[in-house]
């Protein structure tokens, strides 16, 4: 049992336990001795080899916010062994920029592979892809791939989980920007739902959300061929306050194009904790092996028991070229005892409640689901 | 909520208001009168009832969230008297009025005359400030369309809806919208039927309209502003002078540094570090004190101001700030003398700014630059007050009170009322 990530059971946290305590050791090892800020930082905190070799609890790691992450570019690896870098879809300007090297990328596609197998992500058959967001820029513009957005990365990595015959995208690069373009995507459902071939969208929920709204009000439905899949990830982002609950858009998805509500899939993640977070079949968002959640009280920083809300600290030992192993993200969560979700996933699962700093959050908190400056991660380069 | 004709319709009825706004706008200005009187009579009217506890469930909830007292009701509802809207009415238009269309110097008569179609961006960090804004608005004689913020909390359409229900005759005068800002289409349409848009807001939003309203369609804005304690080295040893900074906390806990008057921090007069740091370390422990007697704020605001102060200590590797923090309260001071927004919500820099570098370390803000709360002694008082004049700050207040609002008073230093009306010459033959 050498590799965490390509373990088979992606939710088997009993057995990988030790493993992971291992491997996040021997991560906070390399980004000590190889990432200079990183040391400094952990020498201000009072840390040394020698405490880590003995860490017992991952909640004592010094935590980096993303927040910091976005005005340091932090490094663990020279830029050669460098394969891709991503940035975070930060609206506010600043941006996460985060490389990743061969073994990185390696873990991710191993963590892929068996949550993708676990959730029934693959498909063998021809599908086609329609990608409510950016167009991906590598196949023609090579020099900006160093940052392009990692969930423009990582919706064309989805666009591998079954072979595609063809992709179309909203979001257009034309003459040095992005235009959106939901009447051709619009034409482009009515056509291919008088086809067989399944049709697998994936994209921002609010781009999801105008889109089936306009067609409803337009009176357009169509069924999609059976095999249909829509993925959702990104969160709400600016449009927040717009945000429509679950059932609605589960409503919206299975009246205009048919897909049923098995078959709407969500992933969570970022670009500083690319771990595929995906929803099980009551849609929550179980912790796989490769990830652990702490919910820290906003006051104390102190981890809280289950069920409490609090700032939301992701740790995983994934990443090789940066030191994010443990990192604090803008958002408010919570984390939820596995066996009350009864989808016979045992691990814990986290519901994001939105971003920090919004007044209403403890008004909204009940259902509303925010991915807020999250992101789907890069699964593959 | 949509206001439309005196009527209060679902948000569904928009693209059906929209189409008869224009329409009915139209005919409000054919048929307009002077309504200031009528405006004041039914708003006086309204503030009676407020008082005599007809809307107290609906204000329960604002009442409820411990920053909003009931004595500091009873002050906002005593700004809507009748006899304060007519002293309002007076200082700011209806004298300059009667001076501008008595002058008998040139041939031609002068008439103030309102702007016409007013609509109204307004901001949702104080309570009421949209309806506030249309009765600005209405006072000078204007047909109003209002844009309400997101999350506004639908006191402000209860209010316009309560004074049409006193006066039918003011129905055409407001109507009330709830689109969002990212409606480019809606706003754009908006805009295009206003003689003026009146913006509350930062630079951003200000530049946002700019980009879709026409060019000859006026902006009046009411942006945002930095507002900051000035603080003379005598609060360390006079008694008295301490208990500003006591006031000063309260105004802090109270406003929640969300207001364009609301202090952000303190300038201290003095260039010795040393004497700033026993400043810092002085008002951190006070306004901890006094936060414990307010509510405390949100769990999504203090999970904010967690991350920003831990990121603020990650970020000061050679300890350049002094930073004081315990229970989200925090007090950074710092050797710069920039004027800069803080965390807000009991948190606050401090940062030495001797009296003769106000006017050249202010100047470059002097297009936010609003109240300042004065902390000195009397003999101080006047010098520093004209060099902060100088600076381009549009209030100088004491500490507790620049938050307070007086009838009749200028906003950022001007007159509002005179900014939603225009001269008109007519000559006579």
């Amino acid at each position: 049992m050498a590799s965490l990530f390509w373990y088979k059971n992606p939710y088997d946290m009993e057995k990988t336990e030790l493993l992971f305590r291992k491997q996040m050791r021997e991560n906070m090892k390399h980004h000590y001795a190889n990432c200079k800020e990183y040391h400094a930082l952990l020498d201000r905190f009072g840390w040394d080899g020698t405490k880590i070799q003995n860490m017992e609890d991952i909640a004592d790691i010094p935590v980096l916010p993303t927040l910091y992450l976005k005005h340091h570019r932090m490094d663990s690896l020279p830029t050669s062994k460098m394969l891709t870098r991503a940035t975070s879809s930060g609206t506010s300007g600043n941006k996460s920029n985060i490389g990743y090297d061969l073994t990185s990328l390696w873990r991710m596609l191993g963590m892929s592979v068996s949550i993708g197998r676990r959730h029934k992500l693959f498909s063998l058959r021809r599908c086609r892809y329609i990608i409510l967001g950016y167009e991906h820029r590598k196949a023609f513009d090579k020099s900006h791939k160093d940052d392009e957005k990692a969930v423009a990365k990582t919706a064309y990595a989805f666009t591998y989980m079954a072979p595609a015959k063809s992709r179309i995208y909203a979001l257009r690069y034309q003459n040095g920007e992005y235009s959106l373009q939901l009447e051709a995507i619009k034409e482009a459902l009515i056509k291919y739902s008088k086809k067989k071939t399944p049709v697998r969208i994936i994209g921002f929920p609010f781009h999801a959300y105008w889109l089936l709204t306009q067609m409803k009000e337009e009176g357009i439905t169509c069924h999609l061929p059976k095999g249909s899949v829509i993925a959702f990830g990104g969160g709400w982002k600016e449009y927040y306050t717009q945000r429509a609950d679950k059932e609605t858009m589960y409503k919206l998805v299975e009246e205009v194009l048919g897909i049923p509500e098995a078959n709407c899939w969500e992933f969570f993640g970022a670009v500083e904790h690319p771990v595929l977070y995906t929803t099980c079949p009551k849609h929550h968002f179980h912790v796989p092996i490769h990830s652990r959640v702490l919910i820290r009280d906003v006051d104390t920083f102190k981890p809280l028991p289950m069920g409490q809300p609090g700032l939301v600290n992701l740790l995983t030992p994934m990443i090789k070229s940066a030191p994010v192993h443990s990192i604090m993200t803008d958002d408010l969560g919570i984390l939820h005892e596995g066996s009350t979700c009864g989808c016979g996933i045992k691990t814990p699962y986290l519901e994001i409640l939105g971003r920090v700093g919004m007044d209403d959050i403890t008004t909204c908190a009940a259902g509303a689901e925010k991915l807020s400056q999250q992101i789907i991660q890069e699964v593959l380069k | 909520m949509i206001l439309f004709e005196g009527k209060l319709l679902q948000d569904e009825a928009l693209d059906e208001v929209l189409d008869k706004l224009w329409e009915s706008c139209l005919q409000a200005i054919t048929h307009r009168e002077d309504i200031a009187e009528k405006v004041m009579e039914a708003c006086g009217r309204v503030a009676q009832k407020i008082r005599n506890g007809a809307y107290d469930e609906i204000l329960q909830p604002l009442l409820n969230k411990g920053t909003f007292s009931r004595k500091q009701l009873e002050e906002v509802i005593g700004f809507f008297d009748r006899e304060n809207l007519q002293l309002k009415y007076d200082t700011e238009l209806g004298d300059w009025k009667k001076a501008v269309e008595g002058e008998r110097m040139s041939p031609r008569i002068k008439r103030v005359q309102p702007l016409g179609i007013l609509f109204h961006i307004a901001a949702g960090n104080a309570e009421g400030l949209p309806f506030y804004s249309v009765l600005e608005g209405m006072l000078a004689g204007n047909v109003n369309i209002l844009k309400l913020p997101s999350m506004d909390d639908g006191i402000s359409v209860l209010l316009l809806h309560e004074i049409i229900k006193e006066e039918p005759s003011l129905a055409p005068y407001a109507c009330v919208l709830d689109v969002p800002s990212t409606n480019m289409k809606v706003m754009k349409r908006l805009a295009d039927m206003a003689d003026g848009i009146v913006v509350w807001g930062g630079d951003e939003a200000i530049h946002t309209i700019r980009t879709y309203a026409a060019p000859e369609t006026q902006i009046i804005s009411w942006g945002h502003k930095l507002s900051f304690a000035y603080v003379s080295p005598a609060v360390l040893t006079k008694q008295d002078l301490q208990q500003e900074l006591y006031a000063l906390a309260r105004h802090i806990c109270m406003t929640r540094q969300v207001l364009c008057s609301s202090c952000q921090g303190l300038f201290v007069d003095s260039s010795d570090m040393a004497v700033v740091n026993t400043v810092g370390e002085r008002f951190f422990n006070i306004l901890k004190e006094v936060s414990d007697s307010y509510p405390p704020e949100s769990i999504g605001v203090r999970g904010k101001i967690f991350l920003s102060l831990y990121n603020e200590e990650l970020e000061n590797e050679i300890g350049a700030k002094t930073i004081y923090k315990e229970k989200n309260v925090s007090v950074i001071v710092s050797k710069d003398s920039e004027l800069q927004l803080s965390y807000m919500f009991r948190n606050c820099w401090v940062k030495p700014l001797p009296a003769e570098h106000i006017v050249s370390a202010l100047k470059a803000h002097r297009g936010h630059l609003q109240t300042v709360g004065l902390v000195c002694e009397k003999e101080e008082y006047a010098a520093l007050a004209d060099k902060l004049m100088k600076a381009g700050v549009t209030r100088i207040t004491r500490a507790g009170h620049m938050s307070q609002t007086i009838p009749g008073e200028a906003h950022d230093g001007e007159y509002p009322l005179q900014r939603y009306v225009k001269i008109v010459e007519t000559e006579v033959w």
